[in-house]
């Protein structure tokens, strides 16, 4: 297996502006961006030389045009912020990509972190809109209108691993983790059999199993293969199927559980029958389902539930991190916080209303109907749907519960705030960030894998970073720390 | 607190509403979670948690009133998201 993993997400948040008959997305995404509280004056380049988002991971590249924005644009969609997270405009949404973690606590407070610096640059944003108008920012994935947009999860894996084993043994989980990760939506989509609640936002919108697109016809298993590291060693599995969460315990599940079944796949170590007959209309089915106890044909002719399904996984990563010798172990408990879950699943899900999301708002949602006397089809339902997902942290539903005690926490407020600040210490996040807090002026570009300078004279010098795991502090901080300017980080570099 | 089924696929949904109500057992587990329970009797400590937490769940529901969106049904109307991945 490749150690440590290293992982990110990247969250498109939904928008609009409150009493603007002409809201425009793409231009308010782009006056947040600019409008976070980060040296507006800083000039950089996302590098897109190096993107390549058209190559797929079954080996064939695709012949398409791929768009890239003049350097004008680029410098209002893009900014690399000193944390090491990157926050831009992708198409008409705001987007925010956690900087590399290795760890799923890590990947919680740079979320975390996200979801604040969202907050910021919408109260930033505020200050310039006419009176009367603001800015409103969701951390969910539909718009009840048929229109779904990501939370993307990117796990780095050893190249060696054959694709086709990750088709095969990842797509059950990722069909049936719905059950512990749904973020919980009322109503039904993209044509799917209406349903007064369903625990996935994102359910209804995959059409096929596997596939490159990630904006229609939306696939379990999406095969871009841009790394962004080292193409020989590692693949970065790009995983489209998840809901944003609002619960740091939900996101902790999710993430943890994924990495461990990962790991599992890349040592070979699951054995027996985990395909689905149908894991499309597996995916609705399951996300159809509060209960849990839908039956799920399986290609060996059983059915199982979804929470069964995940007992197979379970039970095998149980015997993983029993016997895996060089495992960290925050797994054991990852493993245990799971089964814990999954028994909780079989027996009652609304046990759950602390810790799951689809749970919390299910529990919310249905105790304020009681009350009020209302039902699914009254709008305030669909509100509070929405309204669970808005990031201020006095107006947010989810916000609402968790000050009354309502939910699980994994995070310390000094751990968000931090997280808003600096870089992780352990991968090539820390050298990115660092550089943008010291030598700022010269950077000319940012990519991922790289970082360029303009030194003044002469051409712009592009640093590699092709390896995650490299230009961690302590890699680097004694470079850093001898480097006066940009000229002098180069010059020691190259000497 | 079983959501009752009318078969193995669908499940009713009054099922899950009614439900909510009888929550108390299931909520007594959200208020001990970090604290040694008292010595009090059983029929005192469930009385005594199940007004607690209609208490708590009131309050819950009379906060969302103050800060949900007012004109739900044109807010919710007006909200579509484009372009998305």
């Amino acid at each position: 297996m490749a150690l440590p993993m290293i992982i990110g997400s990247e969250t498109e948040y939904g928008l609009t502006v409150l009493n603007d008959p002409e809201f425009d997305s793409i231009a308010t995404a782009l006056l947040l961006v600019n409008s976070y509280n980060v040296d507006q004056s800083l000039k950089l380049l996302w590098d897109y030389d190096q993107e390549d988002p058209l190559v797929d991971a079954r080996g064939f590249e695709l012949d398409d045009d791929y768009d890239v924005p003049d350097q004008q644009d680029n410098m209002a969609i893009n900014k690399v912020l000193p944390n090491g997270a990157r926050f831009y405009v992708d198409h008409a949404h705001p987007e925010f990509s956690t900087p590399e973690c290795t760890n799923v606590l890590d990947l919680l407070r740079y979320e975390k972190a996200g979801e604040r610096i969202l907050n910021l640059s919408r109260m930033g944003a505020n200050q310039v809109l006419p009176a009367g108008r603001s800015v409103l920012i969701y951390k969910n994935n539909s718009d009840q209108k048929g229109n779904s947009y990501g939370y993307h999860e990117n796990y780095l894996m050893d190249r060696r691993t054959p694709f086709q084993n990750i088709v095969e043994q990842f797509t059950g989980y990722l069909v049936t983790r719905q059950i512990f990760c749904g973020a919980g939506k009322v109503g039904a989509e993209n044509g799917a059999e209406y349903v007064p609640y369903q625990i996935s936002q994102r359910g209804d919108f995959f059409e096929t199993e596997i596939g490159l697109d990630t904006m229609v016809k939306r696939p379990i298993i999406n095969t871009r293969d841009e790394p962004h590291a080292d193409r020989d060693r590692y693949r970065r599995l790009h995983v489209i199927v998840g809901d944003a969460n609002m619960s740091e315990y939900t996101t902790y599940l999710k993430v943890g559980t994924a990495m461990l079944v990962l790991y599992m796949i890349e040592d070979g170590f699951l054995t027996g029958d985990l395909e689905l007959r149908n894991p499309v209309r597996a995916m609705q089915a399951v996300s159809h389902d509060p209960t849990c106890k839908v039956q799920l044909p399986l290609k060996n002719g059983k059915r199982m539930t979804p929470v069964d399904v995940q007992w197979l996984y379970h039970e095998a990563a149980q015997r993983y991190v029993d016997s895996a010798s060089n495992l960290n172990d925050s797994f054991k408990a990852i493993a245990e916080d799971w089964g814990s879950v999954l028994e909780r699943l079989a027996d009652d899900p609304m046990q759950l209303n602390r810790e799951i999301d689809w749970v919390m708002k299910l529990h919310l949602l249905t105790h304020y109907m009681d009350r009020r006397d209302s039902d699914w089809s009254d709008p305030r339902t669909a509100m509070m749907d929405l309204q669970y997902h808005d990031i201020r942290p006095d107006k947010g539903l989810y916000h609402v519960l968790e000050r009354s005690g309502g939910a699980r926490r994994m995070l310390t407020e000094a751990h968000i705030v931090r997280s808003m600040e600096d870089p992780p210490e352990d991968t090539r996040a820390y050298f990115r960030g660092q550089c943008l807090k010291k030598f700022k002026h010269q950077i000319f570009g940012v990519n991922w894998d790289s970082i360029s300078f303009n030194l003044g004279e002469g051409p712009i010098k592009r640093i590699l970073m092709e390896e995650p795991t490299r230009g961690t502090k302590r890699h680097v901080q004694h470079l850093l720390d001898r480097s006066e300017t940009a000229a002098d980080l180069v010059a020691n570099i190259t000497a | 607190m079983m959501i009752k089924r009318v078969n193995p696929v669908e499940s009713t949904w009054t099922g899950i509403i009614t439900c909510a109500e009888g929550g108390g057992q299931q909520q007594a587990r959200r208020t001990s979670e970090t604290q040694p329970e008292a010595k009090t009797t059983e029929a005192e400590n469930l009385t005594e948690t199940g007004e607690k937490l209609k208490d708590e769940l009131d309050a819950l529901i009379d906060e969302i009133d103050e800060v949900l969106e007012e004109n739900a049904e044109e807010f919710v109307k007006n909200y579509v998201q484009r372009g998305g991945e």
